[in-house]
């Protein structure tokens, strides 16, 4: 098979093609007729078109503050409409009215009226649903920008009026011209049932901002505040010079201690050390007089805990030890009367005496560290007694003063927020009683009887044909795909493993003649 | 055999003239393009009206033109429905059944076409398919014909549907397949294969029935 990949391609869709092209003719026709059938056969419609203008450009209500930009209250605005104008309130009245039942002149006016009217509507959307949902397909609001577009000032409202069938059949003008009619008469009947229907809801909207502002919700609020900042202050008063230690009580407590209680741990925290040295000072001396006790100077050695404190003991010690091995190394070899050897002896002698001198010294210092130590401790066991008194009621005070600080900003969180709504139901009420106007442009066209928008037959044939020949290809492709007879010698081939020696073309009469 | 040829041709019977190359061709490259394919050949289809016995018909006559001096014989061995005596215009007995069945002499219930080919009809009795295939005397009666004759073809019942052809594909070795174009789905064939191998038997290669060209010819040339 010297084909290229394409071309083998290309002759696969040509025999799948060609291999069904029967029955994709069929289905072609099929659809096309169908298609033409449908086109023949579908009401005449007769359309009348409105066209609505309201500007809400200006427009910013706080209450609808999502909206911000002008496209995004544009769009709102255009989606509410056809809302509104869709929805079935409108329509049931518009219906109501084409069956000859007008609405009560003085709605706004009279309640009960109202009322009565809106019950009656009411009834008609519950009794008609399967036809209120048929208007609603025929109605439709477009703006310039295309059928879903909402970026407009504008928007047309168009009735599609279909010739009734039962009506058709009996008489062909009368009908046609009863249709255009009706057409008409509806699109009337709706702009004024959704401009009734418009302003009411925006009035329904001025009440209710007007109900809040009247509720005079923000007088409470104020007061209740006034009230809070007037016993802070009060209670401020009464603490006095303890406001300060108070606040920073408040302020910098840490965990279950307050400020106070805290300076009073660091004291405790002192006192405890100053025990501790007191108790190292009397073992110390208890020491240092032992030795000092001593007849014979030679004797003394410094106790092993003064050694560290004075650097002129450990030096005294440092040469002790040295004369004394000095003396040792000499001893066995010289007699006592060896002039070196003598001068060493007393020599030590000397140093020792220094020492003992040191140590006396020592000890008088040490007492005197002892005195200062006491007196301090004996002034601070006394802060910390005096302290231990005022701490609670400082705490109770600090307490209180909290929860007066609490209170009074949980009533200004209120005020603010009433405030601001305050602030947005005014601007909404203002809003309302200027809305947006909707004015009727054009008033509905009256469609002409003789000429009823019929579907552009050349294009429905065009699309069904276009819609005919994919589906037909979809059938071919699909069923050759679930299809696995064999249809080629490669088939044969690859399935088989095995050369295929012949093909045997396929002939309108029999092989094999027999004379 | 000349002289055995007691039951010879009413009619004479020739190939259409547009296949009978094709044929020719087949029957060249199956017998003489060095295949190892045996002195007889079993033609069989995957399933039923297929065209295996008129394409095993059809290759008898093309060999038997185009085989000069050798000798062919086609054995209509399908004993669910035998069709080779219509499509050549012969009588369905005498034949093999009554070679199997009552040992009658194979020269016997020869029926003689042309001068090179011979056919062995169906033969008429009642035996059951299985009791025939279990027969001793099917492999002395191939055996036999093998002496005789240069090339046989074995026209057998579809595969995948009786067990006959998977039988007698030990006996006979070569297999010769025919599938029907646009209709033999692609497992069917591998199904047969797998039986014939089952069996026994090997495929020499297939032949595409009712071959069918739905491009037009102006665009297949092009494409």
């Amino acid at each position: 098979m010297s084909d290229t990949y394409t071309t083998r391609t290309l002759r696969e869709i040509i025999r799948v093609v060609a291999s069904r092209f029967v029955g994709m003719i069929i289905i072609v026709v099929v659809v096309v007729g169908a298609a033409a059938v449908a086109t023949f056969f579908a009401p005449r419609v007769y359309r009348s078109e409105a066209i609505l203008m309201g500007d809400p450009g200006q427009r910013l209500n706080p209450l609808e503050n999502q909206a911000a930009t002008l496209r995004d209250r544009l769009s709102l605005f255009v989606t509410t409409q056809r809302q509104i104008i869709t929805s079935d309130y409108v329509l049931a009245t518009a219906m109501l009215r084409l069956q000859g039942v007008a609405p009560p002149a003085d709605l706004a006016a009279d309640d009960k009226a109202r009322t009565r009217w809106d019950r009656q509507v009411q009834k008609y959307v519950q009794d008609h649903v399967e036809e209120l949902n048929a208007v609603r397909k025929r109605v439709e609001v477009v703006t310039p920008g295309g059928t879903e577009a909402a970026f407009s000032q504008t928007m047309t409202l168009r009735v599609d009026w279909p010739e009734e069938r039962q009506q058709a059949r009996l008489a062909g003008m009368e009908a046609r011209s009863l249709a255009a009619r009706r057409a008409y008469e509806v699109a009337g009947y709706i702009v004024d049932a959704y401009m009734a229907r418009y302003a009411e809801l925006e009035s329904q909207r001025t009440r209710n901002a007007s109900t809040f502002l009247l509720s005079q919700s923000l007088v409470p609020a104020r007061e209740s505040l006034d009230k809070a900042n007037e016993d802070l202050e009060k209670f401020q008063a009464k603490l006095g010079a303890d406001l300060i230690i108070v606040r920073n009580m408040v302020g910098t407590s840490v965990g279950a201690e307050t400020g106070s209680a805290r300076l009073t741990t660091t004291f405790r925290a002192d006192l405890n050390n100053i025990q501790a040295r007191l108790a190292e000072i009397a073992a110390l001396q208890g020491a240092i007089k032992t030795e000092l006790a001593k007849k014979d100077a030679s004797q003394v050695v410094a106790p092993a805990a003064a050694a560290p404190l004075d650097s002129a003991i450990s030096e005294l010690q440092l040469r002790i030890v040295a004369i004394k091995l000095k003396v040792n190394e000499l001893e066995p070899r010289y007699t006592a009367a060896y002039q070196e050897l003598v001068d060493l002896r007393s020599e030590l002698a000397a140093a020792q005496d220094d020492l003992r001198n040191e140590l006396a010294k020592e000890q008088t210092r040490l007492t005197q560290e002892k005195e200062t130590l006491e007196a301090r401790y004996a002034v601070l066991s006394g802060v910390v007694q005096r302290d231990r008194e005022s701490v609670a009621e400082l705490s109770a005070k600090a307490g209180r003063y909290e929860q007066l600080v609490a209170a009074r900003d949980a009533a200004q969180a209120i005020h603010e927020l009433e405030q601001k709504r305050v602030i947005e139901a005014a601007t909404a009420a203002k809003l309302a009683e200027n809305p947006v106007l909707v004015t009727l442009i054009e008033g509905p066209t009256r469609p002409d009887a003789m000429y009823p928008r019929r579907p552009i037959v050349a294009l429905n044939m065009l699309l069904a044909l276009v819609g005919g020949l994919i589906l037909a290809l979809v059938y071919a492709f699909l069923s050759d795909h679930f299809d696995h007879s064999i249809k080629s010698i490669d088939d044969a081939e690859i399935a088989l493993d095995a050369p295929v020696l012949a093909s045997v073309p396929k002939l309108g009469r029999r092989i094999i003649r027999t004379i | 055999m000349a002289e055995s040829s007691q039951a010879t041709a009413e009619r004479k019977a020739t190939l259409n003239r547009s296949v009978a190359d094709v044929f020719r061709g087949l029957w060249v490259s199956l017998f003489y393009s060095g295949r190892e394919v045996g002195k007889s050949v079993l033609v069989c289809s995957a399933g039923r009206g297929e065209g295996a016995s008129t394409v095993a018909t059809a290759l008898a006559l093309a060999g038997g033109e185009s085989a000069g001096l050798a000798r062919v014989a086609l054995v209509d061995f399908n004993l669910r429905d035998p069709s080779v005596h219509s499509l050549l215009g012969l009588k369905l007995s005498p034949g093999v059944r009554d070679v199997l069945a009552r040992d009658a002499g194979i020269e016997s219930v020869v029926q003689r076409v042309n001068g090179s080919l011979d056919v062995f009809s169906q033969g008429n009795g009642t035996g059951k398919p299985i009791d025939i295939l279990r027969n001793d005397r099917i492999g002395p009666f191939f055996d036999r014909l093998n002496e005789l004759y240069d090339h046989v073809l074995v026209d057998v019942a579809p595969v995948n549907e009786y067990p006959d052809a998977q039988a007698l594909a030990g006996t006979l070795g070569s297999v010769l397949l025919v599938a029907q174009t646009d209709r033999t789905p692609r497992e069917a064939i591998v199904q047969a294969r797998k039986r014939l191998e089952a069996g026994g038997g090997k495929l020499v290669g297939t032949v595409l029935n009712m071959r069918t060209y739905p491009i037009p010819r102006f665009l297949y040339h092009r494409v």
